[in-house]
């Protein structure tokens, strides 16, 4: 579905991305983890053009998607993307929030875009928020309704950025439950992120990164047993130690 | 002090006609400076977001004139100075139809339009760049984003300070006495003078001064909050 | 234009000083200081009284405040300078009477800025001054007043370039001031006007151009020092 072939990224003379190559199988769900400044979101920002790359390619269904002749818009309402601060628009309800794309992308009306919207209210579990707007919901239910927003178009690829890095610990389960169901239903996904459970249950292949480069790619088992990369088991110690 | 209150003199008849005309030049004044006031710096502000060194720093010394030389003085560049840029003949029309009127106007708008594209600006710089981002990342394009995501937050944003803007030309269109545009002020005077009823006079026009205020300012405070752009 | 400025340019300075009355530029400046300087403990009242714990004192200030907003200066003016005379008896000399109306006008801006000041001081500030024991107005002259006056400067600052620009309404009451000085120059020489008053723009705008600038100069410091003074407190 999605592959590197040899991105390479600067930013100035600062190499960020170091000639990394590795596919996405479609409707698989692959974890991006490692130290901060690893490059990891800017790999998955790379994928929906928020960031140029400056050798390689990447493809999306075969298609080169920095070549000149891709519709960028076009290309980015078949990815969902999520955000580690939502970005939510505040003078926006929460269902004018899901409804956008359908209105300002579709050309939907509201009374058309309403109950597709309110559908994927419902399987993110803020039907009763519709109306409110996002300073009176909490991180997780906003979200949660960050991730509806990403998935109305119906895209075939979510890329998730530290979803759940800005949400209290008590609100992490809500968001990463919901990422669960999500990953089961044939979406292609890929998340960066820390929470190494999650991975463990839900990824169907992890990505280590450090300095740039793509040092591990392994399934949950390989990655989790003992035989892992070494720089796995340094990183891993790091995060307990932390927690 | 032999002087006694009797506000029946203004209150009726030649007296009281020329009053509510002041008010009438007054309201057209302040009216049409706004709108046209509006407008201009909505363009301003669009003029200094694109990034052209030259027309940037066009609106920046536009802006700067305007918020650092009085407004009276603006008011005489436009009156004494402009007329002699016109031919005579033009000039000797304009003072046929009332020009103080449009100099005013022209005044006023301008003066308004630096103030308010600077709110406006205030506004932009102030929504998170990641809110560009996101609405990019969905699929909008550039004008996409602006029209649904950016300029709906930047004029809640800056509708506060556009309010108060609005009073304090409002206020300003006195000044327009300065040129002798018979408005609201420069009647009060003119009545004063001929009746001699300066306390009537001045308590009147200062009365219906206030009147209109309190009414900007309580709509103002009305709008402010049903507008609130709440962030967290 | 330097012929008006070689033939007038001592008008426009000091008016006809040390023949007759001062004016032109020199005056306005006068009237600028001594209108900042007249309403600075006038507004520091109001806002006091804005933000203290008497409820009829705040309902009062915030009446005046709100009455002196909806009131154009002109008609605080006119006031001053046609009904106040009246009043008193005698006939007051023009250029005190425009101070009048503007330190009055000024009272109720500057006194709202300098109550903004006192309301963005930390709460905690407070609630040390009391528990060591102080009383309101050690507290308010010891602990409020200097910490809420040093934050507003910028504020306080930019309230003079304002007043600086309010002053050339003097020249509708014939005080004579820098815009009077460049009216009369403009009755004298009546074919050049666009010069004139493009003289007189330029020198309003030079003098509150700098003074605004210095306003973003001593924001930035002031925000500096106030983040500096966070850390420091969040260290010890």
């Amino acid at each position: 579905m999605i592959a590197f072939q040899n991105v390479s990224k600067w930013y100035g003379a600062l190499q960020v991305i170091h000639d990394i190559s590795a596919t996405v199988e479609k409707g698989t769900t692959i974890v991006l983890c490692g130290p901060s400044g690893s490059g990891k979101s800017t790999l998955v920002r790379a994928v929906n053009r928020l960031e140029p790359i400056q050798k390689g390619r990447i493809t999306l269904a075969g298609r080169d998607i920095h070549a000149k002749s891709v519709n960028v818009n076009a290309l980015r309402t078949g990815i969902g993307f999520v955000f580690q601060q939502f970005n939510l628009f505040p003078h926006l309800s929460v269902i004018d929030n899901v409804m956008l794309p359908l209105r300002r992308l579709r050309g939907q009306s509201r009374k058309q875009a309403l109950p597709p919207a309110m559908l994927m209210l419902e399987r993110v579990g803020l039907a009763d928020k519709a109306a409110s707007l996002p300073a009176d919901i909490s991180g997780g239910q906003s979200q949660r309704v960050a991730i509806a927003r990403s998935l109305i178009l119906k895209p075939d690829v979510l890329i998730l950025d530290e979803p759940t890095r800005a949400l209290d610990p008590e609100m992490v389960s809500e968001v990463l439950k919901l990422l669960k169901e999500l990953s089961g239903g044939g979406i292609t996904m890929m998340c960066v992120t820390h929470e190494m459970g999650f991975a463990r249950e839900v990824a169907d292949r992890i990505w280590f990164l450090k300095k740039g480069r793509l040092t591990f790619d392994a399934p949950p088992d390989l990655f989790f047993s003992k035989d892992t990369h070494p720089d796995v088991q340094g990183f891993m110690s790091a995060i307990h130690r932390h927690h | 002090m032999g002087y006694q209150l009797d506000f029946s003199k203004v209150l009726q008849g030649e007296y009281l006609d020329l009053i509510l005309q002041g008010l009438q030049t007054t309201m057209i004044l302040f009216a049409i400076s706004w709108v046209l006031g509006l407008l201009l710096a909505v363009f301003l502000t669009v003029v200094r977001a694109i990034e052209f060194k030259p027309t940037q720093f066009l609106v920046a010394a536009f802006v700067e004139y305007h918020r650092n030389v009085p407004i009276l003085i603006q008011l005489f560049v436009w009156y004494f100075g402009f007329a002699v840029v016109l031919p005579d003949a033009v000039n000797d029309y304009l003072n046929d139809i009332g020009a103080e009127i449009g100099y005013a106007i022209v005044a006023l708008a301008l003066n308004k339009a630096a103030y308010m594209s600077e709110d406006f600006r205030s506004g932009l710089r102030s929504i998170h760049p990641a809110q560009m981002e996101a609405a990019r990342s969905i699929g909008l394009t550039y004008l996409g984003a602006m029209r649904w995501v950016i300029l709906p937050q930047a004029w809640r944003l800056a509708l506060p300070a556009l309010l108060g803007q609005t009073l304090i030309l409002f206020k300003g269109t006195s000044l327009a006495a300065g040129i002798g545009v018979a408005e609201l002020s420069y009647q009060a005077r003119y009545v004063e003078e001929q009746s001699f009823r300066i306390f009537e006079a001045y308590g009147l026009v200062t009365l219906i001064y206030m009147l209109i205020s309190f009414a900007i300012m309580w709509g103002s405070s009305v709008l402010s909050t049903r507008y609130r752009l709440r962030v967290k | 234009m330097l012929e008006i400025l070689q033939n007038y340019g001592i008008l426009l300075l000091i008016g006809e000083f040390p023949h007759g009355k001062l004016g032109g530029l020199a005056m306005t400046l006068i009237i600028s200081f001594v209108s900042l300087i007249v309403t600075f403990p006038c507004a520091i009242l109001i806002a006091l009284a804005r933000t203290g714990n008497s409820k009829r004192l705040k309902s009062l200030a915030s009446g005046f405040v709100h009455c002196v907003r909806a009131i154009p200066l002109l008609m605080l003016i006119f006031w001053a300078y046609f009904a106040l005379p009246v009043v008193i008896g005698f006939p007051i000399d023009a250029t005190y009477t425009l101070i009048i109306a503007i330190v009055i006008y000024q009272t109720a801006y500057l006194g709202e800025i300098i109550a903004a000041g006192i309301e963005g001081l930390p709460k905690g500030q407070l609630e040390a001054a009391k528990s060591l024991g102080l009383g309101y107005i050690p507290t308010t002259f010891k602990v409020v007043l200097p910490q809420a006056l040093f934050n507003v400067v910028p504020g306080i600052v930019n309230q003079l370039t304002t007043i600086i620009k309010e002053s050339s309404l003097g020249s509708i009451i014939a005080v004579p001031e820098l815009s009077y000085a460049m009216l009369q120059v403009n009755s004298n020489e009546v074919t050049k006007p666009l010069q004139i008053f493009g003289i007189l723009a330029a020198t309003y705008f030079v003098l509150c151009f700098a003074l605004s600038q210095a306003t973003g100069v001593l924001e930035r410091r002031i925000a500096n020092r106030r983040t500096g003074r966070v850390i420091v407190e969040a260290v010890a």
